[in-house]
């Protein structure tokens, strides 16, 4: 892992003496991870950010309790910070499901992964289209809950494998092979049969809404 | 072991580096040909996430927020690093 200037806990340290700058250095080093992650479970930029910054604020409130870390990294309590907010999101509205799969982004998704694996130089210019994003983010959110957060901590947090087994309280080598089957779930979600699936449950979903707004007419 | 060879790789993609995914398969049971798209795989989910932008003014905002509320709790009764 990549070794921190500054660590969490002498930033928290600081932060609880009311030192600003520290506080700035956490907030720049976690809000974009946090942003990132209500964005990937809501799918919207704007309640996103609500939930990062209300995250920070939250964080600061609490801050006595933040020491000592139960692992090197702020980023587990930070998460479970923000999936509390996130899930008040959810309960009081409906969040957008599989809204951009398409046959083709899956296609596109699926060369991309073909031309890596066949040692091909990637184009990854394709994994910076919005369709694409949307899709892995989909897909993502739609994991099984232990298996969607060992993607985050890892991929979000940046945290090693043994910080994620102290976060989760599993083994290392639990959480390897939860994370080797979240991959492996995503890419079977991200395969364009898949895509097709769920477009055509999305359909039916809007045909049942359809129908009942005129039996309600 | 496929998911060790998975998770030095993910390390490597964090490390910011630009490994091969070829290399991480070598000497795997049939050349590693399961293991390769999960690898690639995985480095469509890390670019994906690192590429979604964060609105910088909404984050300066934020900053803002962060700051004062320190501010506020440092000025209450009960300071953050008081018990």
């Amino acid at each position: 892992m990549r070794r921190r200037a500054q660590t969490d806990s002498d930033l928290i340290a600081r932060v609880r003496a009311g030192d600003q700058d520290a506080l700035d250095v956490l907030h720049g080093r976690y809000y974009p991870r946090l942003y990132k992650l209500a964005y990937v479970r809501l799918g919207s930029a704007d309640d996103a950010h609500d939930v990062a910054s209300e995250t920070f604020v939250r964080a600061i409130l609490h801050v006595r309790q933040l020491h000592p870390l139960k692992t090197r990294s702020l980023y587990p309590w930070l998460h479970a910070v923000a999936m509390n907010l996130i899930t008040d999101f959810i309960r009081r509205r409906s969040v957008r499901r599989h809204a951009s799969l398409d046959d083709r982004t899956s296609s596109e998704l699926m060369s991309y992964i073909e031309q890596i694996a066949n040692g091909s130089p990637p184009p990854d210019q394709v994994l910076h289209r919005k369709e694409v994003q949307e899709t892995i983010r989909a897909a993502i959110a739609s994991l099984p809950e232990a298996q969607a957060t060992s993607v985050l901590y890892r991929f979000l947090g940046e945290m090693s494998i043994r910080e994620m087994a102290e976060a989760m309280g599993r083994s290392e080598g639990a959480v390897k092979s939860l994370l080797h089957r979240a991959i492996v779930t995503l890419r079977t979600r991200l395969s364009p049969q898949a895509a097709r699936r769920a477009t055509s449950v999305l359909e039916e979903e809007q045909h049942v809404h359809r129908q009942s707004l005129k039996i309600h007419r | 072991m496929s998911i060790d060879s998975l998770s030095r790789y993910i390390d490597d993609l964090l490390n910011a580096e630009e490994p091969d995914a070829r290399s991480y398969v070598a000497g795997l049971p049939g050349g590693g040909r399961e293991l390769l798209p999960l690898l690639a795989t995985a480095r469509a989910v890390h670019i994906a996430l690192r590429s979604i932008e964060v609105d910088r003014e909404r984050a300066n905002q934020s900053q803002e927020r962060a700051r004062k509320t320190l501010n506020e709790v440092l000025n209450s009764h009960e300071g953050p690093g008081r018990k």
